[in-house]
């Protein structure tokens, strides 16, 4: 099986072919419950094609994206960790698609007994934090369509196309902001000629001027997870 | 873009999200409009108080209220601040689902209700009843 996820694709090809027979390709529709607040995890997914949000809802019924999961990530980190459960974020499918899953039990195993399968879940959880941090202060430091340039630019990465399936509401949910603060800021990077959008559709028109739009928290974090994945060459050689 | 005149319609923008009232107001002015933006109904009706502001068009963003309230605060700025009766009321709806959304609907004699899809379906009913 060829390895399209990036973080497969990091691991050795000793270590992968470990894994291989435990990875199973699953096709995954849009609005898919994986993991609910509370639940031991069951498996990790290995993104391919499709996006994975790790949300948090609030009490009174808001939702906010915590974490964005696509193909240079893996969904499910606690499950190697010493809490084998979330208490609070829920995982969902946001994009369909393609993913590797892994029973969490397998991979625990060999995360115990494995350096280099410690290695790279550990980097891969560095990056995470990183990214984490990053958006963090990006929500409270940065203009709505900075941050929806950065988001855009993000979701594109991880899925590898220009088009995007996206409605202003699941946006405005995603970065945490009114539904009308999307549209507007859409219409905004619209009239600049960077993003076309219509009807639940965003389509990337030019990415080096969205990146010139967004703040420089897209560019970090990217920065920072092929700093610690070494996923920046390679990128191309495993799509 | 279209350069600002003095000639061109001005609206009274009603936005009290922090985030979202200079992207509109930008985005008004890009396609050619003025904009006097206020936070709520006390200051819309405080900026057009003992001005010679007569705006050609009320733009009021849907929040925490119901559309029927949000209509009756533009009701209230107009009568309040001596503006035209027949000035558009244009409420610009929150939150509403997919049966809705793309609509625009007319629901009084000079009140209309925008169920947004993109941004651009404001700008078009904006340039129907008030065109630059």
């Amino acid at each position: 099986m060829t390895a399209q996820n990036r973080l497969l694709a990091r691991m050795s090809p000793a270590l992968y072919e470990k894994l291989a027979p435990n990875l199973k390709l699953v096709s995954l529709p849009q609005g898919k419950i994986l993991h609910h607040p509370g639940e031991v995890i069951e498996y990790l997914y290995f993104p391919i094609d499709c996006m994975l949000s790790i949300t948090i809802t609030m009490k009174d019924g808001n939702t906010a994206e915590t974490g964005i999961v696509g193909n240079r990530d893996v969904l499910g980190i606690n499950a190697f960790m010493g809490g084998q459960e979330t208490t609070q974020t829920e995982y969902i499918v946001q994009i369909a698609g393609k993913a590797l899953r892994i029973e969490a039990r397998l991979l625990k195993e060999e995360f115990d007994c494995n350096k280099e399968m410690r290695d790279v879940m550990l980097r891969y959880t560095q990056a995470l934090i990183a990214h984490i941090s990053q958006t963090t202060a990006c929500n409270g430091l940065h203009a709505l369509e900075q941050r929806l340039a950065r988001w855009l630019l993000e979701v594109q990465d991880r899925i590898e196309s220009d088009e995007l399936r996206l409605t202003q509401e699941f946006i405005g949910d995603m970065l945490g902001v009114r539904r009308a603060g999307v549209t507007q800021a859409a219409q905004k990077l619209q009239a600049e000629g960077l993003i076309e959008y219509s009807r639940g559709k965003v389509k990337i028109i030019d990415h080096q001027g969205l990146e010139a739009s967004a703040c420089e928290c897209f560019r970090t974090v990217r920065d920072e997870f092929d700093r610690l994945l070494g996923l920046g060459g390679d990128r191309k050689k495993f799509l | 873009m279209n350069q600002k005149q003095d000639s061109s319609p001005l609206i009274l923008m009603v936005e009290p999200d922090d985030e979202t009232r200079p992207l509109l107001k930008y985005n008004l002015k890009t396609q050619g409009y003025r904009v006097i933006a206020a936070l709520d109904e006390e200051d819309a009706i405080e900026r057009m108080m003992g001005k010679f502001h007569c705006p050609d068009l009320i733009l009021i963003n849907q929040f925490g209220q119901s559309i029927e309230e949000t209509v009756d605060v533009g009701r209230r700025i107009c009568t309040i601040s001596g503006l035209p009766k027949d000035t558009p009321i244009v409420i610009l709806a929150e939150r509403y689902g997919a049966d809705l959304e793309g609509k625009d609907v007319q629901v009084g004699d000079r009140e209309y209700v925008s169920y947004p899809e993109d941004g651009q379906q404001l700008m078009d009913l904006l340039q129907k009843i008030c065109p630059v």
